[in-house]
């Protein structure tokens, strides 16, 4: 079975921290010089560049999934990601009306910025992205798979917003898979029972692939992620790295 | 202190562990981050937090806390409950936030875990 290399957790410039460099056509040219064929774009609590980055990514033969990393009101990071832009639009419906009031303050946290497939700056996102949804972690994982989508705990092995952090440690099946950042030991997580992926978490395109898990399938696309995940018909993760 | 005092004098509501009101509290703690619970809440301690998940269970009975109070009126979820009713665990639910609480247990001359 072919082998595909896949960064599923990926920011743009939207998210406030991301670097303004950090465009979707930077982070899918990034992708395609690092030899990755799938990839997810997943800012902070908003979709809004997924579009452009899955018409660059289909240009260049790699597929990005739409997706976001919604915090949920435990502050635990959750990676979520969708087949398509409407089921990702869906839940990003969920997702403000959930998040917290407040408007985001560029000064303080950083440029919310939504951007086109050639870099034209369209607006910004004038929602507090940094702030917490009012869904605990149970409810938002549900709202996910209702959308059709899989969550992964976030960076799984980092001392912030992650569930060994905030929840002190990760009770059975709730996610689809851990996320384990680019230095995460695997031993810690290995006998918990779930799969196990290593993401970059990239915030500027320099570190788009630095961590990226080998999936085993027929084809670098979601449906077959979501098989991979659950190990059904040969396929799997064959590593990372 | 006796859990059961702590109770009335500070108008808490039981929504777990009746069963287990006798208990002796012996510090204080609060934080809402589980690992740093677990890493420093000692024994017999009451955790005041807003946490509602259900690990805050494991946490408690892991660290052999005597009981945990859910502030600002904050509802546990419903496995949150029924594990802690099958650990006999008090989990208890103030209607003012954790500052007031643990101003009110230090009145009472409780005083922070390890202190």
């Amino acid at each position: 079975m072919p082998a595909f290399r896949a960064d599923l957790h990926i920011h743009s410039v939207l998210s406030p921290c991301g670097d303004l460099t950090q465009s979707p056509r930077k982070i899918v040219e990034a992708a395609h010089k690092r030899g990755l064929a799938l990839i997810a774009l997943t800012d902070h609590n908003a979709s809004e560049n997924a579009r452009p980055a899955v018409r660059l990514g289909a240009r260049k033969g790699i597929t990005v999934l739409p997706g976001m990393e919604v915090t949920s009101a435990e502050e635990v990071h959750v990676v979520a990601l969708f087949g398509d832009l409407a089921d990702v639009g869906e839940m990003q419906g969920k997702v403000y009306q959930r998040l917290q009031d407040g408007e985001n303050d560029p000064e303080r946290f950083g440029y919310q910025v939504i951007v086109d497939e050639d870099e034209n700056i369209l607006g910004m996102n004038r929602r507090l992205l940094l702030g917490a949804t009012d869904m605990d972690i149970q409810t938002l994982v549900d709202y996910v798979h209702k959308y059709n989508g899989l969550a992964i705990a976030s960076h799984v092995d980092r001392p912030a917003f992650s569930m060994t952090s905030q929840l002190g440690f990760i009770p059975p099946g709730v996610f689809d898979a851990l996320e384990l950042s680019p230095y995460g030991k695997v031993e810690e997580f290995a006998a918990l029972g779930y799969p196990l992926v290593r993401s970059s978490d990239a915030h500027l395109p320099a570190d788009v692939g630095k961590g990226y898990t080998v999936f085993e399938m027929n084809e670098p696309t979601f449906a077959e992620l979501k098989l991979a995940l659950r190990g059904e018909g040969g396929r799997g993760i064959a590593g990372f790295s | 202190m006796e859990l059961k005092k702590v109770i009335e004098k500070l108008n808490l509501e039981a929504a777990a562990g009746a069963g287990a009101l006798d208990r002796d509290v012996k510090s204080g703690y609060v934080s809402d981050l589980l690992s740093d619970v677990m890493a420093n809440a000692r024994a017999g301690a009451v955790w005041i937090t807003i946490q509602t998940h259900a690990n805050i269970v494991a946490v408690c009975t892991l660290n052999e806390l005597a009981a945990v109070i859910i502030t600002n009126g904050k509802e546990p979820a419903a496995d949150t409950i029924s594990k802690a009713e099958a650990e006999g665990l008090p989990i208890l639910k103030a209607a003012a936030n954790s500052f007031d609480v643990a101003g009110e247990l230090y009145k009472l001359g409780i005083r922070g875990t390890g202190g």
